[in-house]
């Protein structure tokens, strides 16, 4: 998107000079313009899946929570909401706030709230770590381990270093890796409706 | 009628035995049959629901993660189900997410505009919309076709039993007739004998036999 924009700037400002020369121009003009509308193209759908991707990627954090099943000792009621937390990536996490709104995954409300320390962590049911906040979350992870919360990265190698769930970017596509050991760990049991879209399991035996 | 009244006795009855016992049974053929087609019609839509309903669970995910490839392997456990011509899953936006269509059909599947939930027999085929739950949000609508030919088969075989029935029937019928109706036929035939010489040979001094208790004892 902002690359895209970069490059309409130049055009239209060449385009105003070109004008104040020269009206006869406008033709040659708007033939240009769409010609280099029409190179932006490819430049464009390329650029346009990092905010796609997350959109897509907040709508997936969303959608595990429905596939998901949480020990019943990390809900101190019925109706308790799931609480997303989010390491990292300011941005993300009104997006994602705008995903979840008002919705409820059986009959619970969803909360999304930034996480900074191991305390905050702990509060979370499933926790994003974005992307370079990696080596941050390293000192965290000892901090929740054992502790059922579902891990979610976008990092490779993410699920391999213990995470329960990795994001894959693939195709244009977002898919994910699930390592199930993780998920025992945490005692967390994921549905088999969302393991067979897996693009990977790790699992030890 | 005309033909039965100049008939004789013994073949009236015969005749009127048949026709009565042959109505009764076609109309409780008829009332069976119905009955067993409405039912079977309940079953065909109750089965063709619960594939719906397997259908939509297990492609709830493929639609949340927008995952098609996933969404037609669903779709093609269908085969299994040699009456479901096609299929269709559509998301929340009502767009088609990914379509079925069985091998061999003479014109390519293609699926209707989503509708709400809800059942019809249209033509030769019925077809059937369920929406999908998942975790208490809707998550987008299967749309399955199924072709009627197992009721066709069974109306046939419930054509072919019912003229089973009256033709076997109908011989058991005319036996027991043929028996049974010398018991008035008998009577009747001897007094009209008794008559005939009474009225021909003005011979008053014949006596009629008395044979049963009835009126013309």
């Amino acid at each position: 998107m902002s690359m895209s924009k970069a490059e309409g700037i130049v055009p239209v400002v060449s385009a105003a000079r070109a004008l104040r020369a020269r009206r006869r121009r406008w033709p040659v003009l708007l033939t240009l313009l769409a010609v280099l509308a029409t190179l932006a193209q490819p430049a464009l759908s390329g650029d346009l899946s990092a905010s796609r991707e997350h959109q897509l990627k907040a709508a997936f954090l969303f959608n595990f929570t429905k596939f998901i099943e949480w020990p019943a000792l990390s809900f101190s009621s019925a109706n308790d909401p799931i609480v997303i937390g989010v390491f990292g990536d300011g941005p993300f996490v009104v997006e994602l706030a705008q995903v979840v709104n008002d919705r409820q995954v059986n009959g619970r409300g969803i909360v999304v709230k930034r996480v900074e320390t191991a305390a905050e962590a702990r509060s979370a049911h499933l926790l994003f770590v974005s992307a370079g906040e990696d080596g941050h979350f390293d000192e965290l992870r000892l901090a929740i381990q054992g502790s059922p919360i579902l891990t979610v990265g976008e990092s490779p190698s993410f699920a391999q270093a213990g995470g329960t769930i990795n994001f894959v970017v693939e195709d244009d596509k977002v898919r994910f890796e699930i390592n199930m050991d993780s998920a025992e760990r945490a005692g967390l049991r994921i549905s088999a409706q969302l393991q067979k879209l897996a693009k990977l399991i790790l699992k030890s035996s | 009628m005309r033909l039965l009244r100049d008939a004789p006795i013994k073949r009236k009855l015969t005749t009127i035995t048949m026709l009565t016992s042959s109505v009764a049974l076609l109309v409780a053929c008829l009332a069976f049959a119905a009955y067993e087609l409405v039912v079977f019609r309940q079953e065909m839509v109750a089965g063709l629901s619960s594939t719906a309903a397997m259908v939509g669970d297990n492609s709830s995910s493929a639609l949340a993660f927008r995952d098609p490839a996933s969404a037609r392997q669903t779709l093609e456990s269908l085969d299994a189900h040699s009456h479901i011509v096609g299929a269709a899953l559509y998301d929340t936006d009502g767009q088609v997410f990914s379509t079925y269509g069985r091998a061999r059909l003479t014109e390519p599947f293609k699926p209707p505009v989503v509708q709400p939930d809800g059942h019809r027999f249209e033509g030769n085929y019925l077809e059937l919309f369920r929406g999908i739950d998942l975790a208490g949000e809707h998550a987008g609508t299967v749309y399955i076709q199924a072709d009627l030919n197992e009721l066709y088969a069974r109306l046939r075989r419930y054509a072919f039993i019912v003229m089973l029935v009256m033709i076997a029937a109908s011989l058991v019928a005319l036996f027991l007739a043929r028996r049974l109706q010398a018991t008035i036929s008998g009577p009747i035939s001897h007094l009209a004998g008794v008559a005939h010489v009474v009225a021909t040979q003005k011979n008053y001094s014949v006596r009629a036999m008395k044979q049963d208790e009835d009126e013309l004892g």
